[in-house]
C-alpha cells in the first residue's frame, strides 16, 4: 500500500534570488561581448547559489500552529504570539512577516525570540483613537539561510481583531432606555439582568458589581446577596451611523468613521451584555440595517455588520433614511445617531428623524480633534483660526440641539458625556 | 488597508561577514585596470550602500540590499584584467556577497553556519573553474568551463539521489 501523498507547498525564489540570477546572466553576456573571462568567474557563484539553495530546501511543507493575542490595554496594543512546529522541527530557518495595519504610531519593530523548537514574537503600537482593526495572521515560511528561496509553512493561522473603545462603555449597560411601547399592555421579559423592575434577591457571584449588592439583605443573611431585575424587553436601542461623504474629504471621513465604528461596537456590546435589544443601521446612499434582537447571535451579527461598514461613495437624501428606518423599526425606539455633523445634509438628518418620531441622541465625533494646526506662520493667527473653528462647530451643534441632544465628542478616549446623557431620560427626548 | 510589512528587530549586524565583503571587494578593485582612486570608491560605495540598505526599515530595501554590491562587483569585473588573481578575487567577491547575505541580522543567529551547503556548492564550482583555468594551457580554457559544469551536474545528481522523494512519481488515480 503506497503512503499518502504529502502536501507540498511551492518553493519560491525570492527577490534576492532573482537578483543574483539576473546579475549572473548579465555578467555572462558581458563576458561573451567583451571576450573577457573574469565576469564568468564572478557569475558562476551567483548563478549556482540560488539552485543550490533550492536543493537545500526541505522536500515537504512544514506545518505550525500559531497562537497569538492582544495583551495591551487602553490605547496601547501589544500583540504577542508564539509559533510551534507540528510535528516538532528545527525552526531556525523560519521567518515571520506581519502585514501590519496602516496607522502604527509609536510602533516598535517586530521582536522575535528564537528557540530551536519554537519562537515568540511581539509587536506593539499605540492606537491614536478608538478603533476596530483586523490584523491578518503573519506569513510564516521556511527560508534558506541566504534568503534566496522560501516555502510557505502550513497550519492554522487565525487573524486577530483589535478592539479599542472608551472605558466608559464597559459600564454603559446600567442606563435605562426609553420604552419602545407604551406601558399598558407591555410584555415583560422572562430574562433577568441588572436593570428594569425589581424581581428578587440571589447569592452574589464573583462577577457581580458592588452596586448591585443588597447590603441590608446581605447583613441579615450573613453572606453577599444581589438584587435581580426583570428585564424590560421594550427597552431597545438603535445605533445609526451616518456614513455619507462629507466636505472633510475621504481621509478624515475614514478616520471619523473608524472612531464611529469603534463607539458603535462598544455601545452595542455594552447594551447586549445587559440583555437589551439592539439594532444597527448605516445610512450612505441607502439604509443597511440589522433588525432589533438580543443575545450572542445578535452580537455576532452587529459585529460583522460594523466590520463591513465602509464610507459610502454616493450621498443619499436625509429623508430617505428617516422613511426607511420608520419601516424597519418602531418609531419610539431610542436612537443613537453617530455622525460628525459636518455638512448640511448630515445636520438635516436629525430633524427628519425627529419628525418621524424617533427619540434621538446624537454623538458627534469632532473633526477638530483630528485636524492639526493650519501651519500658519503666526501663532496668534493659528490660535485665532482654531478659535473660529470651535465657534463654528459650536454654532452648528447649537442648531442641532434645537431638535435633539448632542454630545460633542472631542476626547475620543472618553464617552462620559454620552453615558451621562443616556442616564438622564428627561434630556434624552430633547427639547 | 495598505500593506506595511513589519520585520523582526535587528540584532547587531553581522560585522564579520561585512568586513570580509568590504576587504575582498576592495582587494578586487585594486587589481582592476582602473586607477585606485576610482576603483576603490566604487567598491566602497557598493559595499556600504548594501550595509545602509540592510539597516533601513523598509522590506524592499532589505530584500534588495545586495544589489549595490553586486553592481559594484559586476562593474569592476568588466574592467579587470584576465589574470588568475583577478579571477580569484572576482569569484571571492561573489562568494563574500553570499556569505554576507547569510549573516542577516533579522534572522536567527548562525546563518553562515546553516548556509554552508549553499555556499560550499557555489565555492566548489568556482574552485574547479578557477583551478582548471589556472592549471590548463590557455588553448584548453573551455575545459575549465566544462569541468565546472560537470561538477554542478554531479552535485545536482547527488542531491537528487540523496532524496528519493524527488524522483517519486505522483500516485496514479484508482479506477
Amino acid at each position: 500500500m503506497s503512503e499518502p501523498p504529502t502536501e507540498r507547498a511551492r518553493l519560491r525564489w525570492r527577490a534576492r534570488g532573482y537578483l543574483l540570477l539576473g546579475a549572473g546572466t548579465a555578467l555572462l553576456f558581458l563576458a561573451v561581448a567583451a571576450r573577457d573571462p573574469i565576469p564568468v568567474f564572478v557569475a558562476l557563484p551567483l548563478l549556482i547559489a540560488p539552485v543550490a539553495a533550492g536543493l537545500n530546501a526541505p522536500s515537504a511543507a512544514a506545518s505550525a500552529s500559531l497562537s497569538w493575542s492582544d495583551r495591551g490595554s487602553g490605547p496601547r496594543v501589544e500583540l504577542t504570539g508564539s509559533l510551534r512546529a507540528d510535528p516538532s522541527a528545527d525552526m531556525e530557518d523560519w521567518a515571520v512577516e506581519l502585514v501590519g495595519p496602516p496607522p502604527l504610531p509609536g510602533a516598535r519593530p517586530l521582536t522575535v525570540d528564537w528557540r530551536p523548537d519554537r519562537f515568540r514574537f511581539t509587536l506593539s503600537w499605540t492606537a491614536p483613537e478608538p478603533t476596530i482593526l483586523r490584523v491578518t495572521a503573519p506569513t510564516i515560511s521556511w527560508r534558506d539561510p541566504t534568503g534566496l528561496v522560501d516555502r510557505e509553512v502550513r497550519g492554522e493561522h487565525p487573524d486577530i481583531l483589535i478592539e479599542r473603545y472608551p472605558p466608559e462603555l464597559l459600564r454603559l449597560g446600567a442606563i435605562r432606555l426609553e420604552r419602545t411601547v407604551p406601558l399598558p399592555g407591555e410584555t415583560h421579559s422572562h430574562q433577568l439582568g441588572a436593570s428594569g423592575e425589581f424581581f428578587g434577591i440571589r447569592e452574589a457571584g464573583p462577577t457581580d458589581p458592588p452596586r448591585r449588592i443588597n447590603w441590608r439583605a446581605s447583613a441579615r443573611a450573613g453572606r453577599r446577596l444581589v438584587n435581580e431585575f426583570e428585564l424590560e424587553r421594550s427597552a431597545d436601542l438603535l445605533i445609526l451611523l451616518d456614513v455619507r461623504p462629507t466636505p472633510l474629504g475621504p481621509v478624515l471621513d475614514d478616520r471619523l468613521l473608524g472612531i464611529a465604528r469603534a463607539a458603535a461596537l462598544g455601545i452595542a456590546n455594552a447594551c447586549l451584555r445587559e440583555k437589551l435589544r439592539v439594532g444597527y443601521a448605516t445610512f450612505g446612499e441607502f439604509v443597511d440595517s440589522v433588525p432589533l434582537s438580543m443575545g450572542r447571535i445578535q452580537q455576532v451579527r452587529i459585529h460583522d455588520a460594523i466590520l463591513t461598514t465602509r464610507r459610502a461613495a454616493v450621498e443619499g437624501p436625509s429623508e430617505r433614511c428617516a422613511v426607511a428606518l420608520r419601516r424597519m423599526y418602531p418609531s419610539t425606539i431610542t436612537t443613537l445617531l453617530i455622525s460628525s455633523l459636518v455638512g448640511e445634509s448630515a445636520r438635516e438628518l436629525v430633524p427628519h428623524l425627529r419628525r418621524r418620531g424617533f427619540p434621538l441622541v446624537v454623538l458627534g465625533p469632532s473633526p477638530l480633534s483630528l485636524v492639526g494646526g493650519l501651519a500658519l506662520r503666526d501663532a496668534e493667527e493659528e490660535a485665532l483660526a482654531g478659535r473660529l473653528g470651535r465657534l463654528d462647530r459650536g454654532l452648528r451643534l447649537a442648531e442641532t440641539w434645537l431638535h435633539a441632544p448632542v454630545v460633542d465628542w472631542t476626547d475620543f478616549w472618553s464617552l462620559g458625556g454620552l453615558a451621562r446623557m443616556l442616564r438622564r431620560p428627561n434630556v434624552r427626548r430633547g427639547p | 488597508m495598505t500593506e506595511t510589512p513589519l520585520r523582526s528587530s535587528r540584532r547587531s549586524a553581522g560585522l564579520g561577514a561585512t568586513t570580509v565583503l568590504v576587504t575582498v571587494v576592495v582587494l578586487f578593485s585594486l587589481v582592476t585596470e582602473l586607477a585606485w582612486f576610482i576603483a576603490v570608491p566604487i567598491a566602497l560605495v557598493g559595499a556600504f550602500a548594501s550595509v545602509a540598505l540592510r539597516r533601513s526599515r523598509g522590506a524592499a530595501s532589505l530584500e534588495l540590499a545586495a544589489a549595490p554590491s553586486v553592481v559594484a562587483v559586476g562593474a569592476l569585473a568588466g574592467v579587470a584584467p584576465a589574470t588568475p588573481i583577478a579571477a580569484l578575487l572576482g569569484g571571492g567577491s561573489a562568494l563574500a556577497i553570499l556569505a554576507w547575505l547569510a549573516e542577516d541580522p533579522t534572522r536567527a543567529p548562525g546563518g553562515l553556519r546553516r548556509a554552508r551547503p549553499t555556499i560550499l556548492v557555489a565555492a566548489l564550482a568556482f574552485a574547479v573553474a578557477w583551478g582548471s583555468a589556472l592549471l590548463l594551457p590557455p588553448a584548453a580554457g573551455a575545459i575549465g568551463i566544462a569541468g565546472a559544469l560537470l561538477v554542478v551536474a554531479l552535485v545536482l545528481i547527488a542531491a537528487v539521489l540523496g532524496r528519493p522523494r524527488l524522483l517519486q512519481a505522483p500516485p496514479g488515480s484508482t479506477v
